[in-house]
C-alpha cells in the first residue's frame, strides 16, 4: 500500500480539527495538539482502484508564546491550507503559509479550504475567488469536505 | 470647624481634605518615621485583601506591576533572564516530561502488551522475596529485550517497515510512528533552542523503552521491556548498522510505498532478528558459567571459521562472475570483489560489449560496478574513424554521467528561456498599459499594476463603494482589462487578478485589515459586474486580498504620506510560482 504525509494548515480556531473529525478513520487524542503542536489522524482511501492511505497531520497554528517545529513540513507530499471566512486576516495568512510550506516542499501539491462556509450570504459565496484547488468547506454541515480532501490525495497519490 | 449640617456626608465632605493635609505635613517633616507607621499596617491591608478578593486585589495591582516589570526588562535584560530562568526552565521540562508522559501512555495503550502482566509479576516477586521493585527492575535491565522494530522515514514520518513479537502486534503501527516521529522532531528542536547538539536516543516512561537511532535518512526505533544496558545497545546498534548498509538506498528513496520486494525482505529480517532474540536468551544463560579461557578459543575458532566462509564466498563469486561473463561474451576477465564493489579488469574491443559484460555482472550481484576495462588504441583508432566512439575513456559510468549533465543543462537553459520570456512579457506590458494611460498622472503603472488613491472612492473608515465614482472606474478597469487581454501571451502567463486594499497607519493593524480587505471585496464586486469579465472568461482569476497597513507609502524624508498610503492596487499576478519551483529544485540538486 502507498502512504503519504499531508499536513493542514492555517491560522488558530479556523476549523481545522473540526474538519479532521469529519473525515478521518482514526486519531490521536487531542490533548498532543495542545502539548506538542500537531496531532497525527489516518484515512485510507480507494483512488481510481489504488489502495492509499493517508497520515494527516494538523498543525497547530504558531503564536507568540508557542514555536512549532519546521521539522513538521518536512517530507510532506501535500497540504491543506483551511482559513476562516468570517476572518479576513485568516484568508490574508494564507499566503504566507503557503510560501512557507512550498519553501520546503516546493512540488508538493496543495488545496485551499475556505471554511465556515455556512456564515456565508449566497452573494458573498459568489465573490469568494476558487480556482480548482479552493472549496468553500464547512465542517458544521459537511459541506465539501470529502472532496477537498480527495483532490488532494489524487494529487498526492498519483 | 463649624458644620452647616450634622448629615455624615457633609461633614465627610469637610474633613477629609484636612487628613490629607496631615498626612502630606507628616510625611514631609517626618518622613521615615511616618513610612514606617504605614509599611506595618499595608503589609496587613494586603494580607487581608488578598484572602478577602483575589481576584480584585491582582486587577488592581496588575495596572502598576505590568508597566514596571516592562521597564525592568528594558532596563536590563540579563538580570531578568537570570531571575526568571528558575521557573522558565522548570515550565519547558514540564512541558516536555508532559508529552512524553502521553505518548508512551498512548503506545501502551495501543499495544496489546504483556507489559502489565510483567508489572504485576514484579510486585509479586518483590513482595515474597522482599527485595525493592527498583532493585528488581536494575537487575532487568540487563536482560533486556526488544518487543517491536520499526523503520521510520526520517522527513515524512512514515512506516517503512515493522516487526512484532507475535503477542506485540500493534493495531495503528503507522500512526504510531508519525507520533514517534513528531515527538522526536519537537524534542530535538527543543534541544537544539538549549544549543545543545545532540538527539534524543532513549525516550522511557514506567515499563516502556524507546530506543531510537538516528541514522541517515530514517529513524530505527526499538521498543523494549527494560532500560537497555551498554552491552545490548551495542548489539541493537550492528544491527541497525547492517540494515543501513544493505537498504541504503531504499530508506533514502522511499516514496510512501511499502509493497516493495525489498521492503518485505527487510520486514524478514526484523522478524528473524526478534526470533533470534527469544530463542538465544536461555543459552546465553549458560555461557555465564563458562570460564574465559573457553570463550577465548571459542572466539578464536568463530574468528577462523568466519574468515574461511568469508573467503570462500568471495571466490565463489568471483567464479560464477567470471563463467558467466566468459560464457556470454568470450572475454576471459579478472574479476575482484574482495571490497565493497566489484572491480573488472581486462581487454575488450568495443563499448558495446563493456556495457554487455556490465549488464552481465549486474544481474548477479547487487554490488557497485568498478570499470577497469580497457581497449586497445587501434581499436579506438577505428571506432573514432567510423564516427561510433563518443570518448576515448570509454567507461559507461562516464557516459552516463555526460548524459545526465547535458539533460540537466538542456533543463536548465529551457528554464532561463522562460524566466527570460516572462520578464520580456512584463517589461512589453508595462510599456504598452503606459502608453494606453498617458497623459494621466493619477495613476501610477509601475509593475503593471493599476495604482490609485482610494480617498476618492470610499470615505473615510467605509468600505462602501461611492456611486458617482463608479462610471470612472468602471472605464479605467476595462481599458487596462482591454490593454492586457488583446496581446495574446496573457492568457499564457496569467495566474490571477489580483486586487490589493491598503491603508495608512491609523487605526489598529486589526482594523486595517479588516478594512482594507472589505474595500477591495467591494472593488471586486463592482468589477464583476463588468461586461469584459464574461468576454475574456476572466471572473475565476479575480482575487480580493488587504494589505493593511503593510506597504506604507513614504516621502523623501522617510516620513509616512498618508494620503498615498490608501490605495487600491489592481494587477496581474504571473505564472512565476512554478519557474520557482523548479529552480529551487535545481538548487537542492547542486
Amino acid at each position: 500500500m502507498i502512504r503519504k504525509k499531508i499536513l493542514l494548515i492555517g491560522d488558530f480556531n479556523v476549523g481545522k480539527t473540526s474538519l479532521i473529525r469529519r473525515y478521518v478513520d482514526n486519531a490521536f487524542n487531542d490533548d498532543y495538539l495542545t502539548t506538542i503542536g500537531v496531532k497525527i489522524s489516518k484515512k485510507a482511501l480507494n483512488i481510481d482502484n489504488r489502495e492509499g492511505e493517508l497520515l494527516i497531520w494538523d498543525i497547530e497554528g504558531a503564536t507568540a508564546s508557542k514555536r512549532i517545529p519546521t521539522s513538521y513540513f518536512r517530507g510532506a507530499s501535500g497540504a491543506v491550507f483551511v482559513a476562516d471566512v468570517s476572518r479576513a486576516e485568516s484568508m490574508t495568512h494564507l499566503e504566507e503559509h503557503i510560501e512557507s510550506f512550498l519553501s520546503v516542499n516546493p512540488t508538493a501539491e496543495y488545496v485551499i479550504a475556505y471554511n465556515k462556509s455556512d456564515l456565508l450570504s449566497d452573494e458573498e459565496r459568489e465573490a469568494l475567488h476558487r480556482g480548482d484547488d479552493t472549496f468553500l468547506t464547512s465542517a458544521k454541515d459537511d459541506t465539501d469536505v470529502e472532496i477537498l480532501f480527495t483532490t488532494l490525495a489524487r494529487g498526492v497519490l498519483r | 470647624m463649624t458644620f452647616e449640617s450634622n448629615d455624615e456626608e457633609v461633614i465627610l465632605k469637610k474633613v477629609t481634605p484636612l487628613f490629607d493635609a496631615m498626612l502630606l505635613q507628616s510625611l514631609n517633616e517626618k518622613g521615615e518615621e511616618t513610612v514606617k507607621i504605614f509599611a506595618d499596617h499595608i503589609s496587613r491591608i494586603i494580607t487581608s485583601a488578598s484572602q478577602d478578593n483575589t481576584h480584585e486585589l491582582s486587577r488592581a495591582l496588575q495596572s502598576t506591576i505590568t508597566p514596571v516589570i516592562v521597564e525592568a526588562i528594558d532596563d536590563n535584560k540579563d538580570k531578568m533572564i537570570d531571575a526568571l530562568y528558575p521557573i522558565m526552565g522548570g515550565m519547558i521540562s514540564k512541558y516536555v516530561s508532559q508529552a512524553l508522559k502521553e505518548f508512551i501512555e498512548s503506545i501502551n495503550e495501543k499495544v496489546e502488551d504483556g507489559l502489565s502482566v510483567e508489572r504485576y509479576k514484579r510486585k509479586v516477586k518483590a513482595k515474597v522475596s522482599g527485595v525493592s521493585e527498583s532493585e528488581l527492575l536494575l537487575q532487568e535491565s540487563a536482560e533486556a529485550h526488544v518487543s517491536s522494530l520499526f523503520i521510520v522515514h526520517k522527513n515524512s514520518g512514515l512506516l517503512i517497515s515493522e516487526a512484532h513479537l507475535a503477542e506485540n502486534e500493534m493495531s495503528d503501527a503507522h500512526m504510531v510512528a508519525s507520533m514517534a516521529s513528531a515527538i522526536k522532531d519537537f524534542i530535538n528542536d527543543w534541544i537544539q533552542q538549549s544549543q545543545e547538539h545532540t538527539e534524543i536516543e532513549i525516550l522511557s516512561y514506567g515499563n516502556s523503552t524507546l530506543y531510537i537511532d538516528s541514522a541517515g535518512s530514517v529513524y530505527i526505533v526499538a521498543f523494549l521491556d527494560h532500560v537497555p544496558n551498554h552491552e545490548f545497545r551495542s548489539d541493537i546498534n550492528t544491527f541497525f548498522a547492517d540494515l543501513l548498509k544493505e537498504h541504503s538506498r531504499l530508506f533514502q528513496s522511499f516514496d510512501g510505498d511499502d509493497s516493495s520486494a525489498e521492503v518485505i525482505k527487510l520486514s524478514k529480517k526484523m522478524h528473524d532478528f526478534l526470533a533470534l532474540q527469544t530463542r538465544s536468551q536461555k543459552p546465553l544463560e549458560k555461557h555465564a558459567s563458562s570460564t574465559p579461557s573457553q570463550y577465548i578459543f571459542l572466539f578464536l575458532g568463530l574468528l577462523f571459521l568466519g574468515f574461511i566462509g568469508y573467503s570462500l564466498q568471495q571466490w565463489l563469486v568471483e567464479y560464477q562472475l567470471t563463467s558467466q561473463v566468459r560464457e556470454h561474451t568470450g572475454y576471459e576477465l579478472q574479476i575482484d570483489s574482495s571490497y565493497d564493489g566489484i572491480r573488472l579488469t581486462g581487454t575488450v574491443t568495443s563499448f558495446e560489449d563493456a556495457i554487455s559484460i556490465e549488464k552481465i555482472i549486474a544481474i548477479h550481484s547487487d554490488k557497485p560496478i568498478d570499470d577497469d576495462l580497457s581497449i586497445p588504441v587501434t581499436t579506438l583508432g577505428s571506432i573514432i574513424k567510423k564516427g561510433e566512439g563518443r570518448s576515448p575513456l570509454g567507461t559507461t559510468q562516464l557516459e552516463r554521467r555526460l548524459a545526465s549533465v547535458e539533460k540537466k543543462i538542456e533543463e536548465q537553459v529551457a528554464l532561463l528561456d522562460e524566466i527570460d520570456s516572462l520578464t520580456l512579457y512584463r517589461k512589453k506590458m508595462v510599456k504598452k498599459l503606459v502608453k494606453a494611460f498617458e497623459g494621466r498622472n493619477d495613476l501610477d503603472l509601475r509593475d503593471g499594476f493599476l495604482e490609485f488613491s482610494s480617498n476618492a472612492f470610499f470615505a473615510k473608515g467605509s468600505s462602501v463603494l461611492r456611486a458617482e465614482t463608479e462610471e470612472e472606474l468602471k472605464t479605467v478597469f476595462e481599458k487596462y482589462i482591454e490593454t492586457l487581454m488583446q496581446d495574446p501571451e496573457t492568457k499564457t502567463y496569467l495566474r490571477s487578478i489580483v486586487i490589493e486594499g491598503h491603508t495608512d497607519s491609523d487605526g489598529s493593524y486589526a482594523f486595517n485589515l479588516d478594512l482594507s480587505y472589505r474595500r477591495a471585496l467591494a472593488m471586486m464586486n463592482f468589477l464583476l459586474t463588468s461586461d469584459l469579465m464574461h468576454r475574456y472568461d476572466l471572473r475565476s482569476y479575480l482575487t480580493a486580498v488587504g494589505r493593511a497597513d503593510k506597504e506604507l507609502i513614504r516621502n523623501g524624508d522617510g516620513l509616512e504620506d498618508k494620503r498615498a498610503s490608501r490605495r487600491i492596487k489592481i494587477g496581474l499576478e504571473l505564472k512565476n510560482s512554478q519557474i520557482l519551483e523548479q529552480l529551487a529544485d535545481i538548487v537542492d540538486e547542486r
